[in-house]
């Protein structure tokens, strides 16, 4: 169990767990926000912490099993559970358009 | 499983869950504990064996609908559900997940020689418990591949 620095966020009814360092930018949009990393965007529905040092786990495997996505593991933020993903490879409910430009309000 | 006084030798003792219109049959070794029905937080696009992740003493687990692992058809709404915490996978690699159930009824032995054998991964077998056939579960397959 490693101890990560996340941009914690709400997304498609889950929460969900960036690295900190992959965050480039982060803009309002629509009803939500537009996370804008190295590797293209994730579109977010709140973002409800900026860093979040939390201890992650590897998700097991079970939760591989039954819910066949790319993640580096999980977390407890406030006592609702993190999955913490990568940007290189996200899973579908966190996608949002590649390389879209924005009006970027953090960089 | 050593036998205690008592117990038949080789008996498995398991805690009698229902699950719809099952019940079903999880090893007390493998019960860590049995709670009211925890928050479940939904996991996009998961199974719908999947219900999503719960925090357990400060650690997320998945959550496991029982019902649907059994495929037992759905019983009416449950009064007091319960999540049951118990070890699953392999002993050289096992974790944490809930079983979310529609109650906890007891505790029983079963004989080996009672389980019927059943073709699915995450079922030993079936037996009879009081009359009623229970379908023993076989948690250390699940997450198998």
């Amino acid at each position: 169990m490693n101890e990560q620095v996340l941009l914690v966020l709400d997304r498609a009814g889950g929460r969900w767990g960036l690295a900190n360092e992959a965050v480039r930018s982060l803009s309002r949009r629509d009803s939500g926000y537009l996370i804008a990393t190295g590797q293209g965007t994730i579109a977010a529905d709140h973002v409800l912490e900026v860093a979040a040092r939390l201890p992650v786990r590897p998700a097991g495997a079970v939760v591989g099993h039954y819910w066949p996505e790319p993640c580096l593991g999980m977390a407890v933020h406030e006592g609702v559970p993190v999955v913490v993903v990568s940007p290189s490879a996200l899973p579908s409910a966190l996608r949002g358009r590649r390389r879209e430009s924005s009006h970027a309000t953090r960089e | 499983m050593a036998a205690r006084p008592g117990t038949s030798v080789g008996a498995l003792r398991a805690l009698i869950v229902e699950a719809g219109e099952y019940l079903c049959a999880v090893p007390v070794h493998q019960v860590v504990r049995v709670l009211r029905a925890l928050p479940v937080h939904p996991l996009p696009g998961a199974a719908p064996e999947l219900l999503g992740l719960a925090e357990f003493t400060g650690e997320p687990i998945p959550v496991l609908d029982l019902c649907r692992l059994v495929k037992a058809p759905p019983g009416p709404r449950p009064p007091t559900p319960v999540t049951v915490v118990a070890w699953a996978g392999p002993p050289e690699a096992r974790e944490l997940v809930g079983l979310a159930a529609d109650s906890a009824l007891e505790i029983v032995e079963i004989a080996p020689a009672e389980v019927v054998a059943a073709g699915t991964q995450t079922l030993c077998g079936e037996a009879s418990v009081g009359g009623r056939p229970v379908r023993v579960l076989n948690l250390e397959a699940l997450g198998a591949p």
